[in-house]
């Protein structure tokens, strides 16, 4: 199942990169490049080759850890992609986590609580994470810590094992925008699972065993709505994977997002074939990942 | 002989934005020690609804107007009055419960042993292994063929039969004073069934529990019960003995109710049913007898209330035809719907 | 309808998301008259001036009217995500109905192809669509468009699939009714349901990646007025103008408000399951 998605997303990406209109070579020799000179660097890029045998070298490579090395910049592009990865993945972790502390709570409470004011604030509360966009979001918030606090985003990006304090002090602002942004959906979910599974016979055998609230909610209706809630995070974590392109180039943070985006500009094949390719895979791993975690949770379910 | 759960004069409202309806109305049942009690009725005559009042498990638009609820544990306690703490320690210790449908009251996430041994955890200080082993001999006593193998296991892979077993030794195994039965039976095969009666007559007895059963199927109640109520639209109209009920029934809805299974049972005869429909609670306050549209011995007083009148030792009728001071040539007598 | 539109009144909630959709449709078409400036009208001496008499909004920093703008990005807004929702609905109905009706082979390599959409991030995939296309309206509203698809396949396909397991499809055939006759009869009212919630949904996201596309500079191109580019636009000079963003946000925002609150009432409404 995932092998064959993953080849599916290797070729579309590959054959889409080659559709685009203006490649690598015109976009480096500029305007006044003779003929010569482009075929020349077609063909040192390969680009001349037909286009099954340009992705069978890809792939080849790719299934042995080569990447290939970008076209502008000549580098390898595996280890570029893993070092920027490391950005946006604890980026996407720490949106993840802050989610869950505000949405998981806040469903639950808003679940056992029905029609209370705790519930009604939830809801909206849910329903404006759900409609304001994160980049809409990180702007206003921005501007307001400017105007506040003269406040700007953090220039230079220090990674995590270099100087973890400064490296979360960067991180912070931009994992909070796309924590709370996405803690809308996680809300609503856990609330909804929350009062489905309220509803269910088992729950009433569990009071009539004389059971505290307790151990109804905790053990039994929250184990219950782990697996819907499981679902919207795995598919979550898709939308923070692809939400970065924008949260990066706002904060300006070297991260794999920002790389498929100068790589697109810059028509550099290799690069965003690449990244692009390792994302999917990141996120098809994710799902995975959840699916195992749902046979583990889930007697009923057996994963094949 | 003491009484286990007495319930007297119990109401039950249904509170909308606008308005109150009541639901049940005048509720009154006294069961024994040992006894096997019966509620039967259509669905929606609020014979659940009852049984649910006395776990105080009621859905939250629902609420306890008025009447108390006694039950015998060490003192007597009006259940209607403790508080949630109090009364938690009264389920599943002192009054367990069985549900209709046994598929869904298990939770799917845990083994059977741990929704087994829950409610000891709830209600005793024992050691886990001994409540493992009382896990397994309950299994054992209902019946279960694997004790060990099935203690292991989840509710997904048992047959709803082996569930309900299940629910039998849940509810059992802290010997409660009473079990509180909904339709135990009526989700399952016709040929387990029987079995599952039985097991539930058998145990009760080894564990001196009292029965209340609740369903709308009157061959359950011969098969199971001493004495029965008959609820229709929110009201007890007949109680009595089984015995009774069958051989004398007095009321005219359980007439019908007896004429319809015969006429089930009798090849030769047309399908014997009830004519009209019960009623809603959102009409039953204009009504005096809740019954009288689809009575064939309608009279003009029963647009007044009947009250519950003695037939003869403690069986008990809620229709004009058996008020004393009835005398059936007087006018308001006349009989307006007969069929 | 008539009962349906009765039930929305009395649902407040998406009553207001109704009133709210409808009011930035009636200023999408009628733009040219509610704006009092062209969009793209520069005015010299007014380069970033706050909200006055003249300028409601306030201007941009070119000295563009940020009210006509917002006006003029209502119209840019609806026009994308609704052609983008026409493309995905339309693509997933024609693929749902094949994939559910044949079943077999075309329904697997339907169905994986969906599965490798499904493996990019929605924004990713729009990106490299628009990369593919470059970076104009109408591109934007096809890569919307496509990366809608999947959701929409899905859908139809399985309702499309539980009607054929019906026993009334098996019987209306053997009775030589044509089968696709029976897909179309009950396969609709099946499917409607669910259809118009995940359109009103799908409209709401088509704006916020319609917004996001073009904040990224890979959407609509200036000096077409969008929300998004406006936003881009402005964030270097927010500091000391901060109508510039703060006007174009509270229309993203506020629209998809309107949708999600009108697309949750209409869930609660046609779902049949919370209905008791």
């Amino acid at each position: 199942m995932l092998i064959p998605v993953l080849f599916g997303v290797s070729i579309v990406i590959f054959i889409a990169l080659r559709v685009i209109p203006g490649d690598v070579a015109a976009t480096i020799l500029g305007t006044d490049a003779t003929p010569e000179t482009l075929a020349q660097l077609r063909k040192n890029f390969g680009l001349d080759l037909p286009i099954y045998e340009q992705y069978l070298q890809w792939i080849g490579g790719v299934l042995t850890g080569d990447f290939g090395e970008s076209m502008r910049t000549g580098k390898e592009v595996l280890p570029d992609i893993l070092d920027r990865f490391a950005i946006t993945f604890e980026l996407t972790i720490l949106a993840a986590i802050i989610s869950w502390i505000i949405a998981i709570p806040m469903g639950i409470l808003a679940g056992i609580k029905r029609n209370s004011k705790t519930d009604f604030s939830v809801r909206v509360i849910s329903l404006l994470g759900v409609s304001v966009p994160n980049f809409a979001l990180a702007t206003v918030l921005i501007l307001v810590l400017s105007l506040s606090f003269s406040y700007s985003p953090p220039v230079g990006y220090v990674g995590f094992w270099e100087d973890p304090i400064r490296n979360l002090q960067i991180l912070f602002l931009p994992a909070l925008v796309m924590g709370t942004s996405m803690a809308g959906a996680v809300m609503r979910m856990t609330r909804s699972s929350i009062l489905e599974i309220l509803r269910q016979d088992f729950i009433r055998t569990i009071r009539a065993k004389g059971a505290k609230e307790k151990i109804v909610i905790f053990d039994h209706a929250l184990k219950n709505a782990m697996i819907p809630i499981l679902t919207i995070i795995g598919l979550q974590v898709g939308v923070l994977l692809g939400g970065t392109v924008i949260i990066e180039q706002i904060f300006s943070l070297p991260g794999l997002g920002q790389l498929v985006l100068t790589g697109i500009n810059q028509r550099d094949f290799t690069v965003v074939q690449g990244a692009v390719l390792f994302i999917a895979f990141v996120f098809v791993l994710i799902n995975l990942l959840v699916d195992l975690l749902y046979s583990y949770l889930d007697p009923r379910i057996t994963y094949k | 002989m003491s009484s286990v759960l007495d319930i007297k004069n119990l109401s039950i409202d249904f509170a909308s934005k606008k308005k109150t309806y009541n639901i049940v109305k005048e509720f009154n049942l006294r069961i024994d020690k040992r006894m096997k009690y019966g509620i039967v009725g259509e669905s929606g005559s609020g014979k659940s609804l009852t049984s649910l009042a006395i776990m105080n498990l009621l859905p939250e638009v629902l609420n306890i107007s008025e009447g108390s609820i006694t039950m015998q544990t060490k003192e007597k306690i009006d259940l209607t009055k403790l508080s949630p703490k109090e009364m938690r320690k009264v389920r599943g210790k002192d009054i367990a419960m069985i549900f209709q449908e046994p598929m869904t009251a298990l939770d799917p996430l845990y083994t059977i042993e741990h929704q087994l041994v829950e409610v000891l955890r709830i209600h005793t200080k024992s050691s886990k292994k001994e409540m493992s082993d009382l896990g397994l001999e309950m299994l054992k006593k209902v019946g279960i063929s694997r004790p060990a193998e099935t203690l292991k296991s989840y509710p997904h892979q048992l047959s709803g039969g082996m569930r309900q077993r299940v629910m039998i030794a849940m509810a059992l195994i802290c010997k409660p004073k009473l079990l509180i039965a909904d339709e135990p039976t009526t989700a399952l095969d016709v040929t387990i069934q029987a079995q599952i009666l039985d097991l539930m007559n058998d145990l009760s007895e080894e564990h001196d529990t009292s029965i209340l059963l609740i369903t709308h199927d009157l061959g359950v109640i011969a098969e199971t019960c001493d004495r029965v109520a008959v609820m229709y639209a929110g009201q007890i109209v007949e109680e009595t003995t089984v015995k009774q009920l069958f051989t004398n029934p007095s009321h005219p809805y359980t007439k019908g109710l007896l004429e319809s299974i015969k006429s089930l049972g009798d090849k030769e005869r047309d399908l014997y049913s009830i004519p009209g429909n019960v009623p809603t609670p959102f009409n039953y306050q204009e009504m005096g007898c809740r019954f009288a549209s689809r009575c064939p011995h309608a009279m003009s007083i029963c647009k007044t209330e009947p009250a519950m009148y003695q037939i003869e030792g403690d069986h008990k009728s809620k229709c004009w035809l058996h008020a004393e001071e009835v005398n059936l040539n007087d006018e308001q007598y006349l009989r307006v719907g007969s069929q | 309808m008539k009962a349906f539109m009765q039930s929305l009144k009395n649902d407040k909630v998406g009553f207001i998301g109704f009133i709210g959709i409808l009011l930035v449709v009636i200023v999408a078409i009628l733009a040219p008259v509610i704006a009092p400036h062209s969009p793209s009208e520069i005015f010299n001496e007014h380069i970033l001036q706050g909200p006055n008499a003249q300028f409601l909004f306030g201007t941009d920093e070119l000295g563009r009217d940020i009210f006509s703008r917002v006006v003029f990005g209502a119209q840019v807004s609806l026009q994308v995500s609704l052609t983008a929702v026409g493309i995905g609905a339309i693509g997933g109905l024609v693929l749902g109905l094949i994939s559910g009706y044949f079943q077999g082979k075309i329904d697997q390599i339907i169905m994986r192809v969906m599965d490798v959409f499904f493996a990019f991030p929605d924004i990713l995939l729009a990106l490299t669509i628009i990369a593919v296309l470059g970076p104009s309206l109408t591109n934007t509203m096809i890569a919307i468009g496509i990366v809608f698809i999947p959701v929409f396949t899905r859908l139809v396909r399985s309702a499309v699939m539980s009607v054929k397991e019906n026993e009334y499809l098996t019987s209306a055939v053997a009775v030589g009714v044509h089968p696709l006759k029976i897909i179309a009869k009950h396969v609709t009212p099946n499917i409607m349901a669910p259809f118009i919630v995940q359109v009103t949904l799908a409209l709401s996201g088509a704006i916020l990646t319609e917004a996001a596309l073009s904040f990224l500079g890979l959407g609509v191109q200036p000096p077409d007025p969008s929300w998004g580019v406006m936003l881009n636009a402005s964030r270097a000079y927010m500091e000391f103008a901060p109508w510039t963003i703060l006007f174009p946000v509270t229309a993203i925002v506020m629209t998809i408000l309107c949708f999600n609150l009108l697309g949750d009432s209409l869930r609660d409404l046609l779902d049949p399951k919370l209905k008791s």
